[in-house]
């Protein structure tokens, strides 16, 4: 069932919130063992917050809420006071912090109820979810796969029927690739729409939080509630709120969409390319123009997005010294002792190689070449990007190289897990969506991205509603599901959208 | 191949982590091919442009 119409259920009295948490702690229970989406589910908080959400529904506050007692998941390097926000790593196992992210307390405010904290790569770093302290999560339609990174354990959980939606940061294409991987709705808002406030950060100039959904209407609803000014986040735009849901429009015609060409260059597995192509066709049948075109400038998106990332990174990660809070190494004679072991012991392979490479390129002598270089290139593809929505309403692409990859194979000879199409839009800070647009020969979903220009969400919003309409959600086949008598609780845990 | 064991060394002591001995050797076969892959973007000219953190203007907020 979307989320949409368990509020509605919820706000015109015929089930409770209650209800409604219980419901989906039985589903998370039932499946968890199996697709392991989150770090920490949070039972006992959500039950107490559905009797105070009831109250609410009851004497009206929540009546135009989309979100009304609906279970959210949220990743688990954003804050939600009082919870254990641990980023997947070892040295924040224990973090507790004192206060919600800004997303989060919006959520709040709207009356979701927030269910757990989901299993990421260590520090966002990865595209896989296998960097995680805590073990990696499985795709819910083939437990043997990756469910993608690095919000892999909120696109398992949306995916799985653990959460009706989740959020999720984006830095290099890290909720849309899992939504690609796991056949659900991932959405990167422009940066600067949702604040970082909470959000533990990785590269300040590229993330940005986003929802995950199994539809668009629920992915937006979300967007929607998650989005507008925050004065604790200083590069969030000025706009109050944002109106989102007024873009949900059935009506392509006469959309200019563009499709670089640079993208149908990348090293895409067939399947993926043919899905994508099948999909620009149906645009072409709906009354959209489709056009191939010129983009060479995003060319060396993938090399810049490294250098950049991995330079705000080491900065953003310099705060965890065993000191303030964090992995303390009980090994030290010394006090620098105390920030290397306690780093050493405390970050994962990936987070170490990426910081490394982060001092390498910042240091003299490398500054010019690489840092100012890769910041130059930005520039470049900012500018192209700019050029091109000229001329084009929104550009696609697919959502990832390929579908879900194996767990225990190589990653099908892709080192870099982000593509150019992913990680060019966080460099332009664009908005971009990806949906579900066909399955694979293994039947697994492979995704179709979106993109606007900057502030263009409702462009976005328009094309993905309009595609979604001649591909109906569909749940992963396999999902561990327990037929229960109880007509309400069915209805929560999905039984057939 | 441009880093060495002992640059590898070096920048660990820059970052401040600690690494084993197993970290360092795979550090230094993964950087060095990261770099590989990274050095590609210097085929882009960009002569005459200025480096950009945040290529839309987000105008400074200050406190009253």
């Amino acid at each position: 069932m979307p989320a949409a119409q368990l509020a509605d259920l919820i706000k015109r009295r015929e089930l409770s919130v209650p209800e409604a948490v219980k419901a989906q702690l039985d589903a998370i229970s039932l499946r968890e063992p199996v697709y392991k989406s989150f770090i920490t589910v949070t039972a006992e908080e959500a039950l107490d917050e559905a009797v105070k959400v009831q109250e609410r529904v009851d004497n009206g506050e929540l009546a135009d809420s989309p979100l009304a007692g609906v279970p959210v998941a949220v990743k688990d390097n954003i804050c939600v006071k009082g919870i254990r926000t641990t980023c997947a790593s070892r040295i924040l196992e224990d973090y507790i912090p004192s206060y919600d992210a800004g997303a989060v307390e919006r959520l709040k405010a709207a009356g979701a109820i927030i269910i757990g904290k989901t299993n990421l790569d260590e520090f966002a770093m990865g595209g896989t979810t296998k960097t995680s302290y805590f073990g990696t999560s499985k795709n819910p339609w083939d437990p043997e796969r990756s469910p993608g990174g690095s919000s892999g354990g909120s696109a398992a959980a949306v995916a799985a029927e653990e959460a009706f939606a989740a959020l999720g940061s984006d830095t290099g294409g890290s909720i849309r690739q899992p939504a690609s991987y796991c056949g659900v709705v991932g959405f990167k808002p422009t940066y600067g729409t949702v604040s970082r406030y909470g959000l533990v950060p990785f590269a300040a100039s590229l993330d940005q939080i986003g929802p995950l959904a199994r539809n668009v209407t629920d992915c937006v609803s979300v967007l929607e509630v998650i989005s507008g000014h925050d004065p604790n986040d200083p590069t969030s735009a000025g706009q109050e709120r944002f109106d989102y849901r007024t873009a949900l429009t059935d009506d392509v015609r006469g959309m200019r969409i563009g499709i670089p060409k640079l993208y149908l260059n990348e090293d895409l597995d067939n399947d993926v390319r043919q899905c994508f192509m099948k999909a620009a066709e149906t645009f072409k049948s709906l009354g959209a123009t489709v056009d191939l075109m010129d983009l060479d400038e995003i060319r060396y998106s993938v090399q810049a997005y490294y250098v950049i990332s991995c330079a705000e990174a080491i900065s953003n990660l310099a705060r965890y010294d065993g000191v303030r809070y964090g992995h303390l190494s009980g090994d030290y004679e010394y006090l620098e002792a105390i920030y290397k072991k306690s780093r050493g012991e405390g970050f994962g392979y990936e987070v170490k190689r990426r910081i490394m490479l982060g001092a390498y390129v910042l240091s003299s002598g490398n500054y010019e070449a690489y840092y100012n270089k890769a910041r130059k290139i930005r520039g470049i593809i900012s500018r192209a990007y700019d050029e091109a929505f000229k001329k084009y309403d929104i550009l696609i692409s697919p959502g990832s190289h390929c579908t879900a990859p194996l767990l225990n194979g190589d990653t099908s000879g892709r080192k870099y897990q982000t593509a150019v199409f992913n990680s060019s839009v966080n460099l332009a800070g664009l908005p971009a969506v990806s949906i579900p647009c066909g399955k694979d020969g293994n039947g697994l979903p492979a995704g179709l991205q979106i993109i606007g220009p900057r502030f263009g969400e409702r462009a976005i919003i328009r094309a993905a509603y309009t595609f979604e309409k001649t591909r109906p959600y569909e749940r992963p086949k396999g999902l561990l599901i327990k037929h229960n008598p109880d007509a309400k609780t069915r209805a929560v845990q999905s039984d057939g959208l | 191949m441009k880093l060495s064991i002992e640059d590898i060394g070096a920048i660990s002591d820059i970052i401040k982590v600690s690494l084993t001995y197993e970290e360092e050797i795979k550090l230094l076969g993964d950087l060095n091919r990261l770099l590989e892959y990274i050095d590609e973007m210097h085929e882009q000219d960009t002569e005459g442009m200025d480096p950009v953190s945040n290529y839309y203007v987000v105008p400074r907020i200050i406190r009253e």
